[in-house]
């Protein structure tokens, strides 16, 4: 990779390219592509084309107008991706927003994640809230509703695990008198192990289901095992 | 011509395996997204997919697991083909292609000795299709032909290749994707391929050596 490094102090426009290093402190635009090393934003980054960089860490607010592909990216605020993401490890603490297809091998942390298309990864562990317009496919699926509710269209793995979250107890004392304290809504939830809480699907499939409080389930079809919380409605429940 | 479908849950029956596992193939992109065709039931939303190739897909992935990873198998499968490029004498030496259709690349070409996969799989397949007797030399020159000056086009997208034949002259086409065809009434549905099953078969033979 390229020596050059790029480092924007204040306010600046950069036309983009290759560099080793990339340092924005305050607020840049770039328009053209950028391929680098290492991608560091402290403050605000607007980037008109694809972002390709071994590791991404942004600290503030970035949009990206193009795809983005990244070894390891944490994101400590907020980003809006308009196109493709191709990551390798996403951390989060905070909103990432991807008007399009995200790919990765692992996503966790705590926050929002909304994905316009749908969301693949060999794992998944967020506490928070999830956007996923279509697919929600991944090995390993352990989402902790907390927030606000999320919607997923389809979720799809090997184990799937959905829980309210017992932690952030301070934050749900200030929003107790909230009336509808987080759920997910769902039409169709499929894996092998599946364990389910405050979730509203129209479709359960698996190979071992359990369904716990707070669920609203119209059909559950299963192989195995089926394990119904008193405090769960299912409409229909089969065995094959 | 409809394809027959198979809907997700007869699937997993049928072949005995898990939805992580399906989930998983198609992840890792052994199982192409065209092949998942939501449709809604009075159960609501279900997957379909079309029954003939994905049993034969699953089939050939189980089969090759045990020997290679899941990323190699992806290989296998992907449309695009990486740029192989074979010399004359192995695809003779392979069998892969009869010698009257090397022929035909002997007298375009005269001397050069490489064979870029694009050019083996034009020849491939219309091997494959003068082999099952439905189609005359001269056809099979004129789809070889049309399969190579309009497949670079598609770049490496999923396509079928069309033949049609109405009052003795034959038409050939490509179609990008999959979709129904409706045909005139005489013309006679020669053949209709699959391009991406001819790429692994391909693939595959090239890779046994």
């Amino acid at each position: 990779m390229a020596e050059r490094n790029l480092t924007i102090n204040g306010s600046a426009l950069s036309g983009g390219g290759v560099f080793h290093h990339v340092t924005i402190r305050g607020d840049a635009t770039i328009r053209g592509d950028i391929e680098c090393d290492r991608l560091k934003v402290f403050g605000a980054a607007d980037m008109k084309g694809a972002v390709a960089a071994r590791t991404f860490r942004l600290f503030g607010q970035a949009n990206v107008d193009g795809p983005v592909q990244a070894e390891k990216m944490g994101v400590f605020g907020e980003v809006d991706i308009r196109g493709h993401a191709c990551l390798g490890h996403l951390q989060l603490r905070g909103m990432v927003q991807v008007e399009g297809d995200i790919e990765a091998d692992a996503i966790r942390g705590y926050g929002e994640l909304s994905v316009s298309g749908s969301c693949e990864a060999e794992s998944v562990a967020m506490t928070g809230v999830m956007h996923i317009g279509q697919t929600l496919n991944a090995e390993q699926v352990e989402l902790s509703l907390c927030f606000a509710d999320s919607s997923v269209k389809e979720i799809g793995g090997r184990t799937i695990s959905i829980t309210r979250s017992k932690k952030w107890s301070a934050i749900h004392w200030l929003s107790r008198f909230s009336s509808s304290p987080a759920v997910l809504a769902a039409d169709v939830i499929e894996g092998d192990e599946i364990y389910v809480e405050y979730t509203r699907a129209a479709v359960v499939r698996g190979d071992r289901v359990t369904i716990g409080p707070g669920c609203e389930i119209g059909i559950v079809e299963y192989r195995t095992a089926f394990v119904q919380d008193e405090q769960a409605a299912v409409k229909e429940k089969r065995q094959r | 011509m409809e394809q027959e479908l198979i809907s997700k849950k007869e699937l997993l029956e049928l072949t005995g395996i898990s939805y992580g596992q399906l989930y998983r193939w198609k992840r890792k992109k052994l199982i192409p997204e065209e092949w998942f065709i939501r449709k809604s039931t009075f159960t609501g939303q279900e997957t379909f997919f079309p029954k003939e190739k994905i049993l034969a897909r699953i089939e050939k992935i189980k089969e090759l697991k045990d020997e290679l990873s899941l990323d190699e198998l992806a290989g296998v499968f992907a449309p695009d083909p990486a740029a192989v490029v074979l010399t004359k004498e192995e695809v003779i030496k392979r069998h892969i292609v009869s010698d009257l259709v090397m022929q035909w690349l002997d007298d375009e070409w005269g001397g050069r000795q490489d064979v870029s996969f694009a050019e083996l799989l034009s020849l491939y397949i219309v091997d494959r299709l003068l082999r099952s007797g439905e189609i005359s030399i001269e056809e099979g020159k004129n789809i070889w032909m049309m399969f190579k000056s309009h497949y670079p086009k598609l770049q490496g997208k999923s396509c079928e290749l069309v033949v049609l034949r109405k009052m003795g002259v034959t038409v050939s086409f490509l179609v990008e994707g999959t979709a129904a065809l409706h045909v005139e009434e005489g013309a006679k549905l020669i053949a209709r391929l699959h391009v991406p099953t001819y790429i692994e078969e391909l693939k595959l033979a090239i890779s046994e050596g």
